[in-house]
């Protein structure tokens, strides 16, 4: 009976030291144990608006909740209960005041703010927006609110995911012929033209383009004008 | 109860391990020590400092002269300067001091809970109940603090001194129970002290009844003796609190709303699962796991059957461990109606009763199981296991707030249903040789082992220990793996210091700084090290009326305290003799007003700029034409500010920039002076041509208030120890 006790009791004491070890090697960094890795809740519930027909916004992480007043906030994993409630989620005040006006969180088109994924890929931003991915070109604007129709017209790409969107850019820029674009007329004597992804200046008087072919003014036009100008001042 | 040798070497090995354990990323990092950067640093290592000062130059440590403009040191609830525990800041660095204490209390705490709990249970059992009370979230996360770490140490020696109550006379028993009491008062925080009282007078009325009535007598006089001894003591700490900042906060209500949330914690630690991040011990202490619950519940069934009754421990379970932990839930989600309990921590009260709670698993694993159960209690068992199997595969639906939940955790509530399922199957195996019809249709087992239990018992076992793991994990930080951070457990020993040390060298020492930062940057508090004094309220017994005062000028910042912020008035901050100010960046609203930057230097990648005054502001200044003439012949003196006049032609006004408490009395030229409170809250007196020497003195308690407490104490004890004697010589 003892004997057994005593073996019980050594391996409670093996178990607990193994335990002891474990904790001392995961801590040293040296052996990473997954279990040991709990998850740890961020982020605070903040009062975005009070009171706005009887329902209160509250934001928490990227996200901005309706909750009828008198109504406790509940855990954003609970989504039934949510439902049940009449909580609204979506992503901007302005989106969860539309929910509210329109009694539904069923509104079209919800109000998600454009997000950058890549900035300058072949002169094109990309941006994510709900599931789509818009490739649009550099200093044009993105309104997201217009058709997909009209921004197809003005040369914004539309796919699924950002990898598509370059593929139609690569698709694009390798098929296109360039045209010699008149940008702006008349700056500091020159006048600016776009000729594919580059800017040239022409000086005004002179309209034959030859020897100034060489002359790679700028990827845009504020670069190419930064470059007329600090001609203009070597010269001087 | 005679414990053989091995059994002692088998406690001190786990104690020992257990402080090793404590001592992880003192071994692996260098420089790191076991000490908090916020509490400990804060607030006890600079307030033991300033009392530590005063006591060397003979004096009774009443006030901390280097903080927020002078805050009370015995009424203190955190610094404790008469405590065990500050013994080893008088030989040591602080870092190290609480690195020892930390080490040191932990390996007695679990000795003496192995002790106490021995008495009750099996030596197997003492050993894993003794772990899973000390690393109890809650008692775990708080016996890192100065003011907190003696208390379950406290509370184990004390029942268990109560409970060898035979082995000693009289004498002994009563004087060894009131130094514990004493010390008890002196060494930890008066709310533990509250909440573990009613434990230690009511463990051995309900463990022996009638029989333990002149043990349970005694022990009551050492408590109310003892209490009497150390009440200048906590006189102080009622009297400062009642104006405290900290009166009316209530940092813990509101944490987990509702019930399914509260209920929910119990199982997981909330910081793993709410929905917003939980800061601090909230994050954890509610976690129980649902293998203690569960199995301590299963123990207390077993010990209602009648071939295990044990009619004392169950009461001790139910009334010193169930109980009060149910109070402390209500109290702690649904008190925040009642003052006072709306502004403490309830679940503090878990501290305590876990050591009787416990009990019941302890005896779950030491009853045998076979034929323990009837059939009904069998089916409860083995339902609440299918139960319990059912919300765990069906989670995402019942319990979507566990959605990532962690594997061990899973580990834990798998381990359990089969436990249970392993307890049900090993008390009916009991039941088939002797009854033919049994509702059971396992194959028994008429060996002597019962390799069911024996299985079931080491499962229990691991599943309680793998339950264990969160809490070590969390409390400690052990997923940060470096010292970098510091958490509440680890930090680099250079951070138990002003940083950075040039900063402080630029001050002069004897003036004043503030920093526009939170309390809890401690800049203010830290430059006691260098002898300079600091500004901001950290202390629990800051003034709720000098917070109203600085509020109403605009020159603070609330949070939990306060701390000076923009817009800057350097009239008013020269007139509380600020000079040095410390900011997180350039300020052109300083520069415009004089203000200039002697000193900036990167601190863990912030740079702090040291700004001084242009007036040179000291910490007192004369008012003659109402324009402020700092003086700088002073000495601070233990509890007080010495301050030698200039040549006086008119009166005036002598401005001392402390804050005006009852407790200040003023001395010119050594006749009394009666101190008034200025516009800012700072004391002031009338001086005249002529006066010379100025002596402030903040008197608190003096020494005789002890010693007549003393006597009185020491009284009683006399005569409860020879009342009997003369009863019986008469």
């Amino acid at each position: 009976m003892r004997q057994r006790e005593n073996r019980n009791i050594f391996i409670f004491l093996l178990l607990w030291s193994s335990l002891v070890i474990m904790l001392f090697l995961h801590t040293s960094g040296r052996v990473d144990i997954p279990l040991l890795h709990f998850p740890q809740a961020k982020g605070n519930l903040m009062m975005i608006e009070e009171g706005y027909k009887h329902y209160n916004l509250v934001g928490l992480r990227e996200k901005v909740y309706a909750i009828p007043q008198g109504s406790s906030f509940i855990h954003p994993r609970r989504i039934e209960k949510m439902k049940e409630i009449g909580i609204f989620v979506a992503h901007s005040a302005q989106e969860v005041k539309r929910m509210i006006d329109a009694e539904t969180e069923n509104i079209e088109p919800k109000n998600i703010e454009p997000k950058l994924i890549e900035e300058g890929y072949k002169h094109y931003n990309l941006v994510g927006l709900r599931e789509k991915v818009y490739a649009v070109p550099q200093g044009k604007p993105f309104i997201h609110t217009r058709r997909i129709e009209e921004m197809k017209k003005d040369g914004i790409f539309v796919a699924h995911s950002a990898q598509e969107a370059k593929r139609m850019i690569d698709a694009e820029t390798e098929n296109i012929e360039p045209k010699l674009i008149l940008k702006e007329e008349n700056f500091q004597g020159h006048n600016l033209y776009s000729f594919g992804r580059l800017i040239y200046a022409v000086p005004a008087m002179d309209p034959a383009l030859g020897p100034y072919w060489e002359q790679v003014v700028g990827e845009n036009l504020k670069e190419a004008k930064r470059f007329i100008m600090q001609k203009e001042t070597l010269v001087k | 109860m005679v414990m053989d040798r091995q059994e002692i070497w088998v406690a001190l090995y786990l104690a020992l391990t257990v402080s090793i354990l404590l001592l992880v990323k003192v071994f692996l990092y260098d420089q790191c020590y076991l000490f908090d950067t916020n509490d400990d640093v804060n607030h006890t290592f600079v307030n033991l400092k300033a009392a530590q000062d005063i006591l060397r130059q003979g004096a009774l440590p009443s006030i901390n002269l280097y903080n927020n403009f002078g805050t009370p040191l015995l009424g203190d609830a955190l610094t404790f300067p008469f405590a065990i525990q500050s013994i080893t800041y008088w030989f040591l660095p602080d870092h190290l001091a609480m690195t020892a204490n930390r080490v040191v209390i932990s390996f007695l705490t679990i000795i003496f809970l192995f002790l106490f709990l021995r008495q009750f249970l099996s030596q197997l059992s003492a050993l894993v109940c003794s772990l899973i009370v000390f690393f109890s979230p809650g008692q775990f996360w708080n016996m890192a603090h100065h003011h907190y770490q003696m208390a379950l140490l406290f509370l184990c020696f004390i029942l268990y001194v109560q409970s060898r109550n035979l082995s000693f006379n009289r004498a002994t028993y009563l004087l060894l129970l009131w130094i514990a009491y004493s010390c008890f008062f002196l060494s930890v925080s008066i709310q533990p002290v509250l909440l573990a009282i009613p434990f230690l007078l009511l463990f051995l009325p309900f463990k022996d009844g009638f029989r333990a009535a002149r043990a349970s007598v005694l022990n009551f006089i050492a408590l109310l003796s003892a209490g009497i001894a150390t009440w200048p003591h906590t006189a102080v700490f009622f009297e400062s609190i009642a104006g405290s900042t900290r009166a009316q906060w209530t940092p813990y209500s509101g944490i987990l709303s509702t019930t399914r949330e509260q209920l929910l914690a119990l199982i997981l630690p909330p910081g793993e699962w709410m929905h917003y991040g939980i800061n601090g011990h909230f994050s954890i202490v509610t976690y129980f796991s649902i293998a203690f619950l569960v199995f301590a519940a299963v123990g207390i069934l077993s010990l209602t059957r009648k071939a295990q009754a044990d009619s004392s421990l169950l009461r001790l379970i139910i009334l010193l461990g169930v109980v009060p932990a149910v109070g402390g839930f209500i109290l702690q989600f649904y008190g925040d109606k009642i003052p006072f309990v709306r502004s403490v921590d309830s679940t503090r009260v878990w501290w305590f009763s876990n050591v009787f709670f416990v009990l019941a698993l302890g005896r779950l694993l030491d009853s045998s199981w076979k034929g323990v159960f009837p059939w009904f209690f069998q089916c409860l068992i083995g339902m609440s296991a299918l139960v319990i199997a059912y919300i765990y595969f069906m989670m995402p639906q019942l319990i979507p707030e566990f959605g990532g939940m962690n594997l061990l955790h899973r580990a834990v509530v798998l381990g359990t249903v089969i436990s249970l399922l392993v307890i049900v199957l090993s008390s009916c195996a009991r039941v088939v040789p002797r009854v033919q019809s049994s509702t059971c249709d396992i194959t028994s087992s008429n060996t002597e082992r019962d390799v069911g239990s024996a299985v079931g018992k080491g499962l229990i076992i691991s599943v309680l220990l793998l339950a264990q793991v969160p809490t070590l994990v969390l409390v400690m930080g052990l997923n940060i793996k470096s010292c970098d951070k510091g958490n509440h457990y680890f930090a680099h020993s250079q951070e138990a210091t002003f940083q950075p040390q040039s900063l402080l060298k630029t001050m002069k020492p004897g003036y004043r700084m503030a920093s526009e930062e939170p309390p809890v940057g401690g800049h203010d508090l830290k430059a006691v090290f260098g002898g300079v004094l600091g500004s901001n309220a950290r202390a629990i017994v800051a003034s709720g009326e000098l917070r109203e005062i600085l509020n109403r000028h605009n020159l603070v910042k609330l949070d939990d305290t306060y701390f000076f912020s923009p817009p800057w008035n350097t009239e008013k901050l020269s007139r509380l003799g600020i000079r040095y100010l410390l900011l997180r960046q350039q300020s052109s609203e300083l520069e415009t007003q004089g203000w200039e930057v002697i000193a900036s230097e990167e601190h863990l990648g912030q740079r702090l700029f040291l700004y001084e005054n242009s007036s040179k502001a000291s910490l007192t200044h004369l008012l003659q034409d109402e324009k402020p003439v700092f003086l700088k012949s002073y000495e601070l003196v233990p509890n007080g500010i010495k301050i030698q006049l200039p040549e006086l032609d008119s009166i005036g006004t002598l401005v001392v920039s402390f804050f005006y408490r009852d407790s200040w009395h003023a001395w010119v030229d050594g006749k009394k002076a009666i101190p008034a409170m200025n516009a800012l809250g700072m004391m002031q007196i009338p001086i005249k041509p002529g006066d010379r020497a100025v002596l402030f003195q903040y008197q608190g308690l003096k020494a005789w208030n002890f010693l007549i407490y003393l006597l009185f104490s020491v009284v009683i004890l006399l005569i409860t120890y020879f009342a009997p004697r003369l009863r019986r010589g008469r």
